[in-house]
């Protein structure tokens, strides 16, 4: 995978918050090593007390098996572009979490991948040879990238944007555009996939042709224009899919055009940028690239539908889907199902024939996507099945599904009851991995989360409260709760999901256990008199057979491999006497056999097929999984006679078998919409002899050489982490911005970033120059538990104003009337510190101190003076259900926002103009301490499917959306420490900055302020388009969404004193009460608020939201809103927005102004600002 | 403070991403070899001091004027970063800061300014490259920005109580240049004509009379420039010579006007256009292909209307400007 790690534009924000890109905890428990060689450098790490450290981790072989790899790589991939690449690349190994990870930034020469492929690599690629397979197709993008790149390495592109705002006619618009390479997914992904295979380190393996295969023959082939970005991802496997379209282009075009034609995209792309980059097609190939694009999808229809006739001609064997409900399609034929689907579809009259296809995708799904390792229990009363990390259990029988009794149920209370049955398991970790029953027991042993916990409501919590920033995998026991319960009119086993702020919780089992001295365990399997379980234990991109007492007790380790072997499925024979499991080594997957003490090991076959999935019969066969046809299908290994029998003969292939007590078997099919279950009754097994195709009965001597081989590897010396930095990488900044309406102006700069490959230091440093300048640089250091940042961030800004000059206070006579211009010129400098830390994904505390300071000069002043100087420490409570989604979603919903800041403030007014002291609200202020708290709370609630229109509404992703925010400080503040309210312009520091910010958007941009604060927006937000998935122009476009909205509060304050006796007033002609306490607290909903001159106020608006990619991997999200303030409102100096202030009848400082905004229309319109 | 702790953080780093790149375009060591754009992956910083000292002006008539009992030193303490975007591509940003200082022994005066000046963002894009020998054709495209400060300071009394130097003209300009290089051998020359043109903005050193506090609208007249620069290498060392023709027209003063066109009320200032003719020399000595030392000298030669004004962007005085400058590149 490639990152187009731009710098996160939030970083341009005075704030100190701060994402790493890999782990977001800094596990301070690690050492860094590096190993280095002639053009890389690994870097792992290893914990630091072994003995005392429970999740004591190492990845040394890892980075000694990398450094191995990728120096005999290299010159093969640099060959590839004729682009030897001199500056040293780091790959960095990470271990410490239990899923698959790689990824490359080649700006950075950075390649990270983690040494754990995770649960189910070897069912994406039907090959478990995970190290070659990730190392050389990320080296293969640090290539293709570079020698592709139009614009330098140091540079991630031009950022050119911009606002404008008019007062006058109240809009606010801005944009911002990132300029840079612009090469489409399917080449980039595609091709580290076709030069990895030039290489000769991958090749167009069976799982691959398998998911192009599908997707031609059930018609889900990504268009010409969805595999343009990666961004698309609108259905399953899309991903995979733009990967292996990818790589099928590139064979295609070898093909035809030539084995460099990939390469030359690349060539030809560095010479000269192209705002289209795929009219490169045609420059290399004379074809256009639609057109090529339509050869090739002709090119693979023909294969496929060839071989689909070859399979059926040989006899396709019969299979439905295990699901209890009747569907009207059967998975036995692709065809006919896509015949199917397409004319109902379009007869519901979804809008258009694309939408039409999308809903008909997802009705595909709607049946399982990540259904994996189908079972029943021995004694045939429990069905089970990893459903996408849940282990759902299920009491039914084989009688009540009709792939395996070929008997449809037709009863839907039946239907409906079983479905309410299910006990789910949601272990949180367990995604893709194996489970088992216990025998004789009501209990299975799953792979779940470290974290998993009881509260005192019996809830099965997975909710991390991190402390150390592991969440590794273990094995846990878990009994049914097997007892009746009652809701409604219905009785069931087992307990729903439970929804607790947003995340799923089940029922806490009673009786179960995390097992002991598992950690890291993953697909058990319990002995016949349900005492022992066997599963893999990991370790340093190794697994390792085990065996422990279901207690956690006697843990014995049947392999002592520390070389990347892998393994995958083990399982019991009926006598408990052997075990059978398929290995992955000295580049060969086979199963062996061994005794449950791990003596005899020997293996089944020995040969060039990927043979897996090994299971037990219940007479002692063994069903397995093989690619020897091409495609992975079910066989089994007859005990008895030897041999080998083929079973299923299916177009998408079949996996991970089980026997059922009738003796049918269950299995994971592929479809291109899912992976998904199936069954298959024992009368349609093919039970053809395919014997002679193994490598039976090898040779004991090579197996046992192939079992004792250890690769050397310790010429790959490690030596301690030296905190290498990264190439710097910017981003030239261009802003044209108007102050107002007669001051546009060009703002040029740009930022830097820089960090070390373990992300232990982080720096970056930003400026724009311009009439006004900003600059801020920051460091945060990772190396602790919580981050630890500082940033420097200051400014000027020159800001004109026009000013009415009245003699005689009259605006009706309009002689003595002047009207002057002149220039404010101010400046601002802010400190900050701040410790952050992630309690889990959702939750983050952060505390903030903050030193500041500004001030200004006026025409005549030869020097600043500065204004104010104070402090803040606050520390803030952030709560999101929603991750980091939340800055995109367009139609976030089913969740919520939280943040909760409390802070404490020092204001110290220095002002020499004013005689060190200010006037707010009739009060004399010098300087003071202050509380200030305020919440801001975002719940997105999905309209209830309550029947009717709102079913509609719900089923359609309608959402009511409750914006409130509230606040509150404890004494009468200058107005810089206030709450400020009104519209935020629509570019605040980059794109995807902006939060939802329609509260008071019918009020101009810090037009209310005060110090009680309450506020709450109701907005109805729903789907225009759900999935256009259109390009136009370099714009590719997913979808539209709309909102109506509205406001309704205040931001209240300080009222001075109106008895004449009470004030005096200053030079500047403001009340100044004498007593500082005939400056009376404004009354939320009682009061009028006296600086806006109103009860509550109210608005309306309306919005649309474009989600879109610019130039194929830049998120540019885009809005227009408008928005009616239905209350005139008071307030200082230039109120209606001429950039004149009217001092007609008022003083210059705290007195209101003449002039008033009148209710209104405001408009904003952002475009790729985020919204 | 900060700054510090990151010092003492980096200060255990290894640099090792500052490695040389493989996309990095070729560039010649010498300087006669070099085309106009930097060239894709490059990154040069550049520091100068540039130092004017005049006491004098050329009058309306165009003859050469010296100031009785006044002395003027304008520096420029010059930052400067050039990288290559792309094959033909190049950004720049010149940052300038000044000390001035303006001695009045008659006066008894004796006044001194230090502060950011205008810095220039810059865009040049190669037409035309072709080497050994080499040419280059290149367009640039820059935006001089009024970022320093604009007062004068207190300004009742007149010009001479000023307590502060204006570091700003408070606008903004747009210049677009067309450039040359050609190579002979060990010859080459360089040349480039341009338009600047200078937009009107409220500067706050353009006070009005009447309140003294409040500005005015300003616009400099807008300039043509022509540039002439013969150069010789021997060795790592090359000479050039340089010539600076300038051509500028009326400036105006007024105020703001409302609606899109802001200019409509400014008033011509009579005879405020002129021009000036400067030569000079200088050398380069290319150190390294990554570190060039620069020294140079301008003689003002001829010139029409330039009398005294503290900014001389727009209102150069006569007066000889030596500079030097090290060119740091990567």
């Amino acid at each position: 995978m490639w990152r187009s790690l731009l710098l996160s534009a939030a970083l341009l924000a005075p704030s100190v918050a701060f994402a790493k890109n890999v782990f977001e905890y800094n596990h301070p428990d690690l050492d860094w090593y590096s190993i280095e060689t002639e053009h890389f450098v690994v870097h792992y790490p290893q914990s630091r007390d072994p003995e005392k450290n429970q999740h004591y981790l190492t990845a040394k072989w890892t980075a000694q098996k990398s450094a191995k790899v990728a120096e005999e790589m290299y010159p093969r991939e640099c060959a590839e572009f004729n682009y030897f690449i001199k500056e040293k690349v780091h790959i960095v190994i990470l271990n410490q979490g239990d899923d698959l990870e790689g990824f490359t930034v080649p700006q950075w020469d950075w390649i990270e991948i983690s040494a754990n492929p995770g649960a189910d690599f070897y069912r994406w690629r039907s090959r478990m040879d995970w190290l070659p397979d990730v190392l050389v197709h990320e080296f293969a993008h640090v290539v293709s990238l570079k020698a592709n790149g139009s614009f330098a390495e140091g540079m991630q592109g031009i950022s050119v944007g911009g606002l404008y705002t008019e007062g006058v006619g109240n809009t606010m618009t801005g944009g911002e555009v990132l300029i840079g390479n612009n090469e489409p997914w399917y080449w980039t992904e595609g091709g580290a996939e076709y030069w990895s295979d030039q290489s000769g380190y991958n090749w167009w393996t069976p799982a691959r042709d398998r998911t192009i295969r599908m997707s031609v023959l059930e018609d889900r082939l990504l268009s010409w224009e969805e595999w343009q970005t990666v961004q698309q991802s609108h259905g399953w496997w899309d991903g995979e899919r733009g990967y292996q379209q990818g790589y099928s282009f590139g064979l295609y075009l070898r093909e035809r055009f030539g084995s460099e034609t990939y390469n030359k995209f690349a060539t030809q792309n560095a010479e000269a940028f192209l705002f289209d980059w795929n009219d490169h097609l045609e420059k290399i190939t004379g074809v256009k690239g639609p057109q090529l694009y339509k050869d090739w999808r002709a090119w693979v229809t023909e294969r496929y539908t060839g071989q689909y006739a070859a399979m059926k001609a040989e006899g396709e064997t019969a299979h439905r889907e295990l699901s209890l409900e009747a569907y009207d399609w059967e998975y036995t034929d692709p065809d006919a199902r896509d015949a199917f689907f397409d004319p109902h579809w379009k007869r519901k009259g979804v809008t258009g024939t694309d939408m039409a296809r999308r809903e008909r995708e997802k009705a595909k799904e709607a049946t399982g996507r990540w259904q994996m390792n189908p079972k029943f229990s021995d004694d045939g009363k429990w069905f089970g099945v990893n459903n996408t990390g849940s282990f759902e259990i299920n009491p039914m029988t084989e009688d009540s599904l009709a792939a395996l009794s070929g008997v449809v149920h037709t009863d839907a209370a039946v239907d409906a009851k079983l479905a309410r049955q299910t006990v789910v398991v949601d272990s949180g970790m367990g995604f893709g991995h194996d489970f088992d029953f216990v025998p004789g027991q009501d209990a299975v042993v799953v792979v779940g989360s470290e974290h998993l916990k009881q509260d005192a409501d019996d809830q099965l919590l997975h909710a991390r409260w991190e402390r150390d920033g592991y969440d590794w995998k273990n094995l846990w026991y878990f009994p049914f709760d097997a007892a009746e319960r009652k809701e409604g009119n219905l009785t069931y086993v087992g307990q729903k999901d439970v929804d607790l702020l947003g995340v799923k919780h089940s029922r806490w089992p009673k009786g179960a256990y995390k097992i002991p001295n598992t950690a890291r365990g993953v697909d058990p399997s319990v002995s016949p008199d349900g005492k022992k379980v066997a599963y893999f234990e990991y370790t340093d991109a190794t697994l390792n057979l085990v065996t422990i007492n279901i207690d956690g007790s006697d843990k014995k380790y049947l392999t002592s491999f520390n070389d990347g072997t892998w393994m995958q499925r083990v399982d019991w024979s009926p006598d408990g006497q052997t075990l059978a499991l398929s290995m992955f080594r000295n580049y060969q997957e086979d199963i062996y056999l061994m005794n449950a003490d791990g003596s005899n090991v020997h293996a089944l076959m020995f040969d060039r097929w990927e043979d897996n999935d090994p299971e037990f019969t219940k007479n002692g066969d063994i069903l397995f999984a093989s690619d020897r046809t091409g495609t992975m299908q079910i066989h089994r290994w007859d005990h008895t006679t030897g041999k080998i029998y083929q079973v299923t003969n299916t177009i998408g292939g079949a996996e991970a078998p089980a026997e059922t007590p009738d003796g049918n078997i269950v299995y994971l099919a592929y479809h291109a919409n899912g992976n998904k279950v199936e069954g298959m009754q024992k009368a349609d097994f093919l039970e053809k002899d395919v014997t002679a195709d193994f490598g039976l009965n090898p040779d004991p001597e090579a197996v046992k050489a192939g079992w004792d081989f250890r690769e050397d590897l310790s010429m790959y010396k490690e030596e301690p982490y030296k905190f290498p930095i990264m190439a710097p990488t910017g981003v030239p900044v261009i802003r044209l911005t108007n102050d107002s309406r007669d001051d546009l102006t060009l703002q040029a700069g740009g930022q830097i970033y820089v960090q070390d490959y373990a992300e232990k230091n982080t720096a970056f440093a930003y400026a724009l120059l311009g009439e006004d300048w900003v600059a801020q640089a920051g460091y945060t250091y990772a190396g602790w538990y919580p981050n630890l940042s500082i940033l420097a961030y200051g400014g000027e800004a020159k800001i004109p104003f026009g000013y009415l000059l009245d003699d005689d206070n009259d605006l009706s006579t309009t002689g003595d009337q002047g009207t002057y211009e002149g220039k404010n010129q101010q400046y601002f400098l802010y400190g900050m510190a701040s410790v952050d830390y992630p309690w889990n994904p959702y939750w983050r505390t952060s505390l903030t101190a903050l030193g500041r300071t500004f001030g200004f000069r006026q025409t005549g002043d030869a020097d600043y003076a500065p204004y104010s100087v104070g402090g803040d420490i606050t520390l803030d409570e952030n709560f999101s259900s929603f991750g980091t989604t939340y800055a995109t979603g367009a139609n976030l919903r089913g969740g919520r926002t939280i943040d909760l800041n409390y802070t404490y403030g020092y204001t110290d007014i220095v002002y020499p103009a004013y005689g060190g002291k200010s006037v707010d609200d009739g009060e004399l202020l010098d300087n003071y301490g202050y509380n200030k708290v305020e919440l801001r709370w975002v719940e997105a609630i999905p309209v209830p499917a309550w029947g009717g229109i709102l079913t509609e509404a719900n089923k359609y992703q309608h959402t009511i959306q409750i914006d409130v925010d509230a606040g509150f400080v404890d004494r009468n503040v200058d107005r810089n420490d206030e709450f400020i309210g009104g519209g935020q312009h629509p570019f605040y520091w980059g794109s995807n900055t902006l939060r939802p910010n329609t509260l008071f958007a019918g009020y101009p941009a810090q037009s209310l302020s005060g110090e009680t604060m309450a506020m709450v927006n109701l907005a109805y937000r729903f789907p225009i388009r759900r999935e256009l998935n259109a390009h136009v122009g370099p714009l590719y476009i997913y979808n539209i969404t709309a909102q109506i909205m509205g406001t309704a509060g205040n931001i209240w304050s300080y009222t001075p004193p109106d008895d004449a006796t009470k004030f005096y007033r200053n030079d500047y002609g403001e009340r100044v009460a004498y007593n500082p306490a005939d400056v009376r607290r404004e009354i939320p909903f009682v009061d009028i608020a006296h600086k806006n001159g109103n009860y509550l106020l109210y608005d309306a608006g309306a919005e649309v939201r474009v989600t879109s990619t610019l130039f194929n991997n830049y998120g540019w999200n885009s809005f227009f809103r408008v928005s009616y303030g239905f209350n005139q409102i008071h307030g200082y100096n230039d109120v209606n927005g001429d950039d004149v202030s009217d001092t007609t009848d008022s003083a210059v400082g705290d007195e209101l102004s003449n002039e008033v905004e009148a209710p209104g229309f405001r408009f904003y319109v952002g475009l790729g600002t985020g919204w | 403070m900060w700054l510090l702790s990151l010092l003492a953080v980096l200060s255990h780093a290894d640099a090792a991403g500052f490695e040389i790149k493989t996309m990095r375009a070729p560039l010649s060591a010498v300087e006669v070899e070099r085309p106009l754009v930097i060239g894709k992956g490059w990154l040069e910083a550049s520091l100068g001091y540039d130092q004017k000292m005049a006491d004098g002006a050329w009058s309306s008539t165009g003859e050469a004027t010296q100031w009785k009992s006044a002395q003027w030193l304008y520096t420029t303490e010059r930052l400067g970063i050039r990288y290559g975007i792309s094959r033909s591509g190049e950004f720049y940003w010149d940052i300038p800061f000044h000390y001035v200082r303006l001695r009045n022994d008659a006066l008894g005066t004796d006044t001194e300014g230090f502060g950011i000046g205008e810095p220039v963002f810059g865009w040049k894009w190669e037409l035309f490259n072709r080497t050994i020998p080499t040419s280059s054709v290149a367009l640039d495209l820059r935006y001089k920005m009024p970022t320093g400060q604009e007062t004068a300071g207190t300004y009742i009394g007149g010009p001479n109580t000023v307590s502060t130097f204006p570091m700003s003209t408070g606008q903004a300009d747009i210049s677009a240049f067309i450039r040359g290089k050609q190579q002979f051998g060990p010859f080459a020359v360089e040349g480039a004509i341009g338009y600047i043109d200078r937009l009107s903005g409220v500067s706050q050193f353009v006070v009005e009379v009447d309140q003294y506090q409040f500005s005015g609208r300003f616009k400099p007249g807008s300039e043509v420039r022509a540039e002439l620069s013969p150069m010789l290498q021997l060795g790592p060392v090359a000479i050039h010579g340089d010539a600076v023709y300038r051509r500028w027209f009326e400036g105006a003063v007024g105020t703001t006007a409302g609606g899109a066109f802001w200019d409509e009320n400014l008033d011509p200032i009579a005879g405020s256009d002129g021009w000036s003719l400067d030569a000079g020399g200088g050398v380069v000595v290319n150190a390294s292909r990554g570190v060039d030392v620069l020294a140079s000298a301008s003689v003002p030669i001829r010139g029409e209307d330039l009398t005294f004004f503290p900014l001389e962007s727009i209102s150069p005085t006569r007066g000889i400007t030596l500079s030097t400058s090290v060119e740091l590149r990567y």
